[in-house]
């Protein structure tokens, strides 16, 4: 079973049984353990803080700038103590399940917890223009059908410096997949979420657009109203740009849209095709209460890594000259 | 004080949709020159196409002369742009024409040198086709910019006059038949 031949539900629930669970079942106990420590952690840090409120309140004089900093301690140090006893756990169910998982879904790849796509190739989609702060996680590499593929999570913020403060954006945060196609298409083309024209409409929408293009990259006004209100497409090439989003392949991408509720930017650099599909859940961590990872989560990342490959063949860039 | 601010704004407002109409306009040249070295590309391919099929096709000698002769009057200096559209409709039609009837010829279908021309002819189409999206995507905008107001008023002082799309022909509007495709005979 491999990701070049789509899985059915059937053969995901087979894998599901067959060689994860019982990896789940071997790490419920270390699962028990862990959880038992954080409790204990999390009671011995509450009676030590509400120690400290009290000495500090003795003379029923603690203010409201020092309750904030107490509490704002309390979270800090509760959070860091709570990730460093969890990380054996962490480290272990990456090992024995995540990494269970990719062997099965694509034979051949690798995976690295700590690893993540390079900022080379981040900088190089052009998907996002500034950020400051690059890290990620869970990094795979590996060959499905005729490409090569790399995929990681990300997480990218930019810093927005005032005059009074200085606040943190989160620029990008999701799976980032950077692919080598098999051929050269020639040309930098951009398919964006679209922010302006389904909001503002098509008129002013459009004027927006035009004026958000940056570096080598012009607006291409596209024919189909449906795939314009879904994507923004900016390209160095106008007639490059409409060989590739053919009528055919716009109704696919509208399709694939409808389909997949997750915001997606691609980009395609000649023999590169980068996808950011951006979510905010973490898919490769295991849970402290109830299953570690439960069959609908294993659903999901299939899902997560099947979407890049959709997406390519959706492209049909095997017409695309 | 109100009055010069006024002023200048209209000043600056006008200057603002001169110069928008005027990138609209170069716009739409570039479109076309686009779509001019495409067909250029086209016609190079024609003497090529039409050498690799002769000794096979001799029942189709016609078409082949027919292909030539568009192709030599389309190369033709002082050709008016709207017969020049009308000859690469009828290339177009042609070319169809023959890759249909190819299917006859199956030494023909498996020559290797004729299989890289029709994935060089077919590219020069796919081509072809988004130069003439991206010509009509120019002159939407620029047509959007001569009749909306307020640039319709500039418009007209700069006597700028509204642009016909690319229309596909009328033969490409009819119904195929399906019959006639297999039997060899225009649809």
């Amino acid at each position: 079973m491999n990701l070049n031949e789509k899985i059915s539900k059937e053969e995901i629930k087979q894998l599901y049984s067959r060689k994860i669970r019982p990896r789940i079942k071997k790490l419920e106990n270390l699962r028990r353990e862990t959880l038992l420590y954080v409790i204990i952690y999390v009671i011995i840090l509450t009676l030590v803080t509400y120690k400290i409120f009290l000495y500090l309140n003795h003379d029923n004089d603690v203010g409201a700038e020092t309750l904030k900093w107490l509490m704002a301690a309390y979270g800090t140090v509760l959070g860091l103590g709570a990730s460093f006893i969890s990380r054996k756990f962490v480290k272990t169910f990456k090992k024995e399940v995540i990494q269970e998982l990719f062997k099965a879904l694509i034979p051949g790849s690798t995976y690295m917890t700590t690893s993540f796509v390079d900022q080379k190739s981040f900088k190089d989609s052009k998907i996002f223009d500034s950020y400051n702060n690059y890290s990620g996680e869970d990094h795979v590499r590996g060959t499905i059908g005729p490409l090569q593929i790399e995929f990681s999570e990300l997480l990218v913020k930019k810093e927005i410096n005032s005059s009074k403060s200085k606040t943190e954006i989160i620029v990008f945060r999701g799976l980032f997949f950077a692919i080598k196609l098999h051929k050269n298409l020639r040309q930098n083309t951009l398919i964006l979420h679209d922010r302006s024209e389904s909001i503002l409409g098509r008129s002013v929408g459009r004027y927006f657009q035009k004026m958000s293009a940056r570096d080598e990259y012009r607006l291409v006004e596209l024919e189909s109203v449906e795939f314009e209100k879904l994507y923004a497409v900016y390209s160095n090439d106008q007639i490059k740009s409409r060989v590739l989003l053919r009528p055919a392949v716009m109704e696919n991408l509208t399709s694939f849209k409808k389909k997949y509720k997750d915001r997606i930017d691609v980009s395609i650099r000649n023999d590169r095709l980068y996808i950011a599909v951006h979510c905010f859940k973490n898919h490769f961590e295991p849970k402290m209460f109830g299953d570690i990872i439960s069959f609908k989560d294993i659903r999901e990342v299939y899902d997560l890594v099947m979407l890049a490959r959709e997406f390519e063949e959706e492209l049909e860039l095997e017409k695309a000259s | 004080m109100f009055i010069a601010i006024a002023v200048g704004l209209m000043y600056l407002s006008g200057l603002f949709i001169y110069n928008s109409l005027i990138g609209k306009k170069n716009e739409v040249e570039n479109a076309m020159g686009g779509l001019d070295a495409q067909l250029k590309q086209r016609y190079d391919l024609i003497p090529n196409l039409v050498s690799s099929v002769k000794n096979y096709m001799q029942h189709e000698a016609s078409v082949l002369e027919k292909i030539v002769e568009l192709r030599a009057q389309g190369l033709k200096k002082n050709i008016r742009p709207g017969e020049k559209e009308e000859l690469n409709k009828e290339i177009s039609k042609s070319l169809n024409g023959l890759m249909v009837q190819v299917e006859q010829y199956p030494e023909l279908k498996a020559s290797a040198n004729f299989q890289e021309l029709q994935r060089t002819l077919f590219s020069v189409e796919e081509n072809i086709a988004a130069s003439r999206r991206f010509f009509n995507a120019a002159v939407t905008d620029y047509n959007n910019a001569i009749e909306m107001f307020p640039s319709n008023v500039v418009a007209r002082l700069m006597s700028l006059k509204r642009r016909e799309v690319f229309n596909i022909p009328d033969y490409e509007r009819k119904s195929v038949s399906v019959q006639n495709l297999f039997d060899g005979k225009a649809s």
